[in-house]
């Protein structure tokens, strides 16, 4: 009796982790997430503090800074990534057009997921001629390919980034609207719902305090992976020229003019944007897998993980290790 | 089955005539006249109102859009605002080279993705894996019009070995072919990979393992066939997505290819063009889904016994 009472004593209360401590336990886990997480973290930076790393001098900024004596030169100690065609600094260009990229990615985003949740939401909740109409006009937006309707899109509304933003927006819409609705039917046959209603909670709370919060896991993954092809789609449209126009320091619009000396050997016009590119969407594709596996061990990608087997493996050594000690 | 094809054929009736309209709606949200364009700013009030009336544009939008539905279905669509020309005929002299190079960049694609996906699944955490996921990340990541400039950068100006433009020669697809499938190809093997591993754990594999069945037999009989049915809607979308891609990819290798032309038909606000353009591609890609919706019954008599 008093024995049963020690051992239930020396049991130390489990350390509760909210939900946010257990995600963020399970990413840092994941080096390749890191690594993404700190890339997307100096991108920012990069973008906050684009005026200090590439000042101007007051009449120009510090992207758009001409000097006709120094055109289309490599790059050097004086300009890392050499310059273009009227002589400014690729660096300070490539530093600003952090700014717009992000920029785009997140405007695209919220876009997306503010007519997209809703939409998917009283799709998936409502079901019948309302889910008919809706998914209906989602299948059209999805017969078209995304960049084509983008490019419709902003073709229609004139050149310029916000445009852009708009079109490529409307073309993340069916992502969203998809992954809420199909998350929507399976939350809400769950006995909270159930209990939500029989306690008078109307449809929109239902909807929105009880049904909603449990679909976000892979909304979040859809976002992180989504600005990676926002930012991408982005970056196309202004290199065909519907998107940022001179001298806005566009990174695809960067390539568009990079491309007209490329035959002639200037290779660090079209090197330098485009690895900035790449380099962003490398680094939200691989926060958006860490994301993945962290939110919903169920979505994984790689079934057992070498890390979770190695955990195990490691935590029979311990076991085995103190019932040594302890003989 | 044929039942099923016929109500899948139906259903892309709805979904194509809503693509159309969509496309209407955009074309009159653009600002400026389409007439005042072709005949400059000085044309006579007479002549702009006949041409209007010859165009079709003085009547209500959805009389418009009615026209034109009636025109498809004869496979008129109408005549390019630019060259004067049938947009049929127009469209049709480049929807091969578009059709080729999309199809050529799923080829590339699948013939990389799949083998690849296999190896790295079934030697997991080996180096090979590691290397393998590390590529097909940066794969994901690179966009497919910087990958065709910097290979043109590498093979034509510093090596000289390939053309950088152009698409009659076979030499002259090797660069978009790879520049439009990458993205795909690393898609496809990243889809691979993870349904390989899911289907190497089910219980049927351990089954054909304990059987004594030789261990390519285990993989390729038993566990790939299973894990191909995700792999085969990824290929499909892929190849709606390069159909998009194509825009970029055409732009930059010169090919006179269907994006190329319908990308300048934006710009100058030739609609018939622009709308014909993306019919006929959503229409590619509607057919391109219903053959992968068709293969899965081929792959697996499970999803067959459901087509009815």
């Amino acid at each position: 009796m008093e024995n049963a009472i020690q051992s239930n004593t020396d049991l130390k209360p489990k350390k509760r982790r909210s939900q946010f401590g257990e995600i963020w336990k399970r990413f840092k886990r994941n080096p390749l997430a890191i690594v993404g997480l700190v890339l997307i973290v100096l991108m920012f930076l990069m973008a906050a503090l684009a005026d200090v790393i590439a000042p101007g001098d007051g009449v120009f900024a510090g992207y758009n800074l001409q000097d006709w004596n120094r055109i289309r030169q490599f790059p050097s100690a004086e300009h890392w990534f050499g310059t273009d065609d009227i002589g400014r600094d690729v660096f300070s260009r490539v530093v600003h057009g952090s700014r717009i990229s992000l920029q785009v990615g997140f405007v695209v985003i919220i876009i997306g997921i503010t007519v997209g949740i809703p939409l998917g939401a009283i799709a998936g909740y409502y079901k019948g001629i309302l889910d008919n109409v809706i998914m209906r006009f989602i299948d059209i937006l999805l017969a078209v390919p995304n960049i084509l309707l983008a490019i419709a899109i902003a073709a229609a509304l004139g050149p310029g980034i916000t445009n852009v933003m708009i079109a490529v927006g409307i073309g993340a819409i069916p992502i969203y609207a998809r992954t809420v609705r199909a998350q929507v039917l399976a939350v809400k046959e769950q006995e909270f719902v159930e209990a939500a209603r029989a306690a008078g909670a109307n449809d929109f709370r239902i909807i929105r305090r009880h049904i909603l919060p449990n679909c976000m896991a892979p909304v979040i993954v859809e976002a992180s992976m989504g600005m990676a092809g926002a930012i991408m789609a982005a970056a196309g449209l202004s290199f065909i020229g519907l998107g940022a126009q001179a001298p806005t320091p566009e990174w695809g619009a960067m390539l568009a003019d990079g491309r007209l000396r490329m035959l002639a050997g200037y290779w660090h016009l079209t090197l330098f944007p485009g690895l900035m590119i790449a380099l962003i969407i490398f680094a939200l594709n691989m926060m958006g897998d860490g994301l993945r596996d962290a939110l919903d061990p169920k979505l994984r990608s790689g079934g057992f993980s070498k890390k979770r087997f190695r955990r195990i493996q490691l935590a029979k050594a311990a076991a085995q290790n103190n019932s040594g000690e302890g003989q | 089955m044929h039942i099923f094809i016929l109500k899948r054929l139906l259903m892309m009736i709805p979904v194509l005539l809503g693509v159309v309209f969509i496309m209407f709606v955009i074309s009159q949200l653009t600002p400026g006249d389409p007439v005042l364009a072709i005949l400059g700013e000085v044309a006579t009030p007479e002549a702009v109102a006949a041409l209007r009336e010859q165009m079709g544009l003085d009547q209500p939008w959805l009389m418009q859009f009615f026209n034109y539905v009636v025109g498809v279905v004869q496979l008129d669509f109408g005549t390019s605002w630019q060259s004067g020309r049938p947009v049929f005929t127009e469209i049709f002299a480049r929807f091969p080279n578009t059709m080729q190079l999309a199809g050529m960049g799923v080829a590339f694609a699948l013939l990389m993705g799949i083998p690849l996906g296999i190896v790295s699944a079934v030697k997991q955490y080996s180096i090979f894996d590691t290397g393998a996921t590390f590529v097909g990340l940066i794969g994901v990541s690179i966009p497919n019009f910087w990958l065709g400039m910097m290979m043109i950068m590498f093979f034509t100006v510093t090596l000289g070995w390939l053309p950088p433009t152009g698409f009659t020669e076979p030499i002259q697809w090797i660069m978009p072919t790879i520049a439009i499938g990458t993205n795909s190809a690393a898609i496809i093997m990243r889809m691979t990979r993870s349904s390989m591993l899911e289907c190497i754990r089910q219980d049927y594999v351990r089954t054909a393992r304990a059987k004594g069945q030789i261990e390519r037999k285990v993989i390729f009989r038993h566990a790939l066939k299973n894990a191909l049915i995700p792999v085969t809607t990824t290929a499909g979308l892929s190849f709606g997505f390069l159909l998009g891609g194509a825009v970029l990819t055409e732009t930059i290798f010169a090919i006179p290819g269907l994006g190329a032309f319908m990308v300048s038909a934006f710009f100058n606000r030739d609609w018939p063009v622009a709308i014909g353009g993306v019919l006929l591609i959503a229409v590619s890609f509607s057919f391109v889904n219903l053959f992968v919706d068709i293969l899965y019954a081929f792959i697996d008599p499970r999803i067959r016994s459901q087509y009815r």
